[in-house]
C-alpha cells in the first residue's frame, strides 16, 4: 500500500490538515501571518515556477521567497510538466530540474498528472488526456517508475479533468488509476473538482466515481472551483481554478472524508487569484471538515 | 486503436490546426461535444502562450499597443520553432523574431532587454563587489584584486536610441550598451559606452582589476577607464573571485 513519503527516511508526509496553493501574490501575506490563525501548516507550489530559464536558473527572488516559506512551513511540489503520458516518455529536462529542486528544498510530497503535455515538436501548457488502454497503462507505469527512481521517493499522480474520452478506452479511469497504483507503488492525488468536471462532461456519475476510490491509496486531496460554459448540447465544465470551491465539491469532499478520515487537503485557486484572507478562509472551511472527521474516526 | 505516437500527433495537430485536422474517430461521443472539448484544450494552450509573451515583454506590449502586440504574438506562436520550447523559455526567440519581421529597432532592443532582464532575474546568486570592499586597498592591492562578472549580468547593444518606455535609459543612444544585472533582489539597468570589446574579452574569465582597467582604457576611446570601472561596480556587475 502507498504511504506518503514511503521512499524517504526523513521527510515524512504532509500534515493531515488543509493547505493552500501558494501564489507569488501571497508570499508576503503568508510569511507575515501568524500560525494557526492566518497561515496553513503546509503549502503547495508548482516547481516549474522555480526552474528559471534554460540560460539562467537557480536564483533570484523566487528562490529567496521559497526559501523563506520553506523555513516556516511544509512544502509540497505539484509538477505540471513531466508529461509522463507522452509517447517518447517523461520530459527528461523537466525531470532533471525537478530532481535538482527536490534536492534543494526536500518537499514532503511530489506529484504530477495522469496526462501528457506534448512531444518533441510541441510543448503545450495543458494537461491532455491519455487513453485508458492496457498499452498506455504499461507505458505510464514505466514512466512513473522512472520518475520515482530518479527522485528516490514515491510520488502522487492526480486524476485529470477531462473534456474528451477516447473511443478505444479499454477501462474506466478509476480502474486505470487503481492498476497504475498497484503496478508502481505511487499514490493518488485525488482532485475532487476534476472528478466533477470529467463526470459532468462525459456523462458519468461523480458519486459513483468517488465511491470506487480506495481511501488508503490517497496521499492528498485537491479542491477547486470550475466554470460552466453554456452550449446547446449541454454545459461544458472548464477546470479553470478561478473561483471558490463549489458546493458540489464540498459535499463530495465531506462524504469522502467521512469515509476516509483526515487527509492532506489543498485548496487551489490559480486564476483570478483572490485576496489571501479569502483563500485562507477556504482552507479553514476544509479544516473544519477534517476536524469533524478526525473526531468521528477517533 | 491507433498507435500511441499517432494518437499524440493527431491530437496536437488538431490543437494547432483546428477542427479540419481533427480525427473524430479517436474520440467517443457526439461530434459537437468532441469539438467543444478540443476547443477547450486549444483555448487553454493558446491563451497560455499569448499570456506568456505578455508577461515576458510588458514594455514591448506597452510600446506597440495591445492590438499590434497580439498580432505579432500570434504569428510567433504559430511557428514550429516556438512551439517546441518549454513554457519558461517560450519567449526566448521573440526578440530575434521581431527583427526578422522588420519591427522598429527600438522595439527589438526593448524585447532583447526584457528577455535579458528575465535571465538576470532568475540567475544564480553572488555577492557583488562594492566600493566599500575596495575602499581600503592601496593601488597595488587594488590592481591585483581578482574579479569576474556577476552571473546575472547581461549586456544588450542598442541598435538605435533607447525607446522612451525604457525608464532610466532615456539617454542611451545607438551603439551604447545596456547592462542588466541583479546584484541583490532588484534587477538594475545601467548604460555603458564604448567598451564592448573589454566585455567580450573577459566575459567568461576571471581577471584582475588592473587588467580590466587596461582593457577598458584600450577600448573605451575617450572615456575614463576608472569612471567605467566605477559604473561597473555601481551596476553590481563585478564579483570578487574566491
Amino acid at each position: 500500500m502507498f504511504q506518503p513519503g514511503s521512499r524517504q527516511s526523513d521527510n515524512g508526509g504532509l500534515p493531515l490538515t488543509a493547505g493552500i496553493g501558494l501564489k507569488h501574490q501571497h508570499y508576503s501575506a503568508f510569511l507575515d501571518a501568524d500560525q494557526p490563525a492566518g497561515r496553513t501548516q503546509w503549502v503547495e507550489v508548482h516547481p516549474q515556477n522555480y526552474f528559471g530559464l534554460s540560460n539562467s536558473s537557480g536564483g533570484g527572488p523566487p528562490h529567496r521567497w521559497l526559501t523563506a516559506v520553506a523555513d516556516v512551513t511544509v512544502l509540497s511540489f505539484h509538477s505540471v510538466g513531466l508529461s509522463m503520458g507522452s509517447a517518447d516518455g517523461v520530459f527528461e529536462d523537466q525531470l532533471e530540474k525537478l530532481a535538482t529542486l527536490c534536492d534543494r528544498y526536500q518537499p514532503a510530497m511530489v506529484s504530477d498528472h495522469l496526462s501528457f503535455s506534448g512531444n518533441a515538436h510541441d510543448r503545450v501548457s495543458d494537461l491532455l488526456p491519455v487513453p485508458y488502454t492496457g498499452a498506455m497503462l504499461d507505458h505510464f507505469a514505466e514512466q512513473v517508475s522512472r520518475v520515482q527512481d530518479r527522485l528516490q521517493r514515491a510520488i502522487l499522480i492526480e486524476n485529470p479533468s477531462r473534456y474528451l474520452a477516447y473511443r478505444g478506452d479499454e477501462m474506466d479511469e478509476p480502474e486505470f488509476i487503481e492498476r497504475l497504483l498497484a503496478k508502481t507503488g505511487c499514490g493518488l492525488l485525488l482532485d475532487i473538482n476534476n472528478i466533477i468536471v470529467s463526470c459532468g462532461n462525459l456523462g458519468l456519475v461523480a458519486t459513483e466515481y468517488l465511491q470506487s476510490i480506495d481511501p488508503a491509496t490517497v496521499g492528498e486531496i485537491h479542491l477547486a472551483g470550475h466554470t460552466a460554459e453554456r452550449h446547446e448540447s449541454g454545459p461544458l465544465l472548464i477546470d479553470d481554478h478561478g473561483s471558490a470551491v463549489g458546493s458540489e465539491c464540498w459535499q463530495l469532499y465531506s462524504r469522502f472524508i467521512e469515509r476516509a478520515g483526515p487527509l492532506p487537503t489543498l485548496v487551489e485557486w490559480d486564476t483570478d487569484v483572490p485576496e489571501y484572507k479569502i483563500l485562507i478562509a477556504e482552507a479553514k472551511k476544509a479544516e473544519q471538515i477534517l476536524h469533524s472527521a478526525a473526531y468521528d474516526h477517533a | 486503436m491507433i498507435t500511441h505516437d499517432l494518437l499524440e500527433r493527431n491530437f496536437i495537430a488538431a490543437i494547432n490546426g483546428g477542427p479540419d485536422l481533427l480525427d473524430q474517430d479517436m474520440f467517443d461521443g457526439p461530434v459537437e461535444r468532441v469539438l467543444l472539448g478540443m476547443k477547450a484544450h486549444a483555448n487553454t494552450i493558446n491563451h497560455a502562450r499569448l499570456k506568456n509573451l505578455e508577461d515576458c515583454f510588458p514594455l514591448c506590449r506597452q510600446a506597440v499597443g495591445d492590438a499590434a502586440f497580439n498580432g505579432i504574438s500570434r504569428r510567433y506562436v504559430d511557428r514550429d520553432a516556438a512551439r517546441k520550447l518549454e513554457t519558461n523559455d517560450f519567449g526566448i526567440g521573440f526578440p530575434a523574431f521581431l527583427r526578422s519581421e522588420n519591427f522598429d529597432d527600438a522595439i527589438c532592443d526593448l524585447a532583447a532587454i526584457e528577455w535579458a532582464w528575465l535571465e538576470s532575474y532568475h540567475a544564480p546568486e553572488a555577492n557583488s563587489l562594492s566600493l566599500q570592499d575596495i575602499a581600503g586597498l592601496d593601488q597595488t592591492k587594488l590592481e591585483v584584486t581578482q574579479v569576474h562578472f556577476h552571473p546575472s549580468l547581461r549586456v544588450v547593444t542598442l541598435a538605435t536610441d533607447a525607446h522612451p518606455v525604457l525608464i532610466g535609459c532615456g539617454a542611451a543612444k545607438r551603439g551604447d550598451y545596456v547592462l542588466i544585472c541583479r546584484p541583490e533582489t532588484e534587477v538594475r539597468l545601467s548604460i555603458l559606452n564604448n567598451c564592448l570589446l573589454a566585455f567580450t574579452k573577459i566575459q567568461h574569465d576571471t581577471t584582475t582589476i588592473g587588467n580590466l582597467l587596461q582593457l577598458l582604457d584600450e577600448h573605451s576611446q575617450e572615456s575614463d577607464p576608472v569612471a567605467l570601472l566605477l559604473t561597473l561596480i555601481g551596476a553590481g556587475a563585478l564579483v570578487a573571485a574566491e
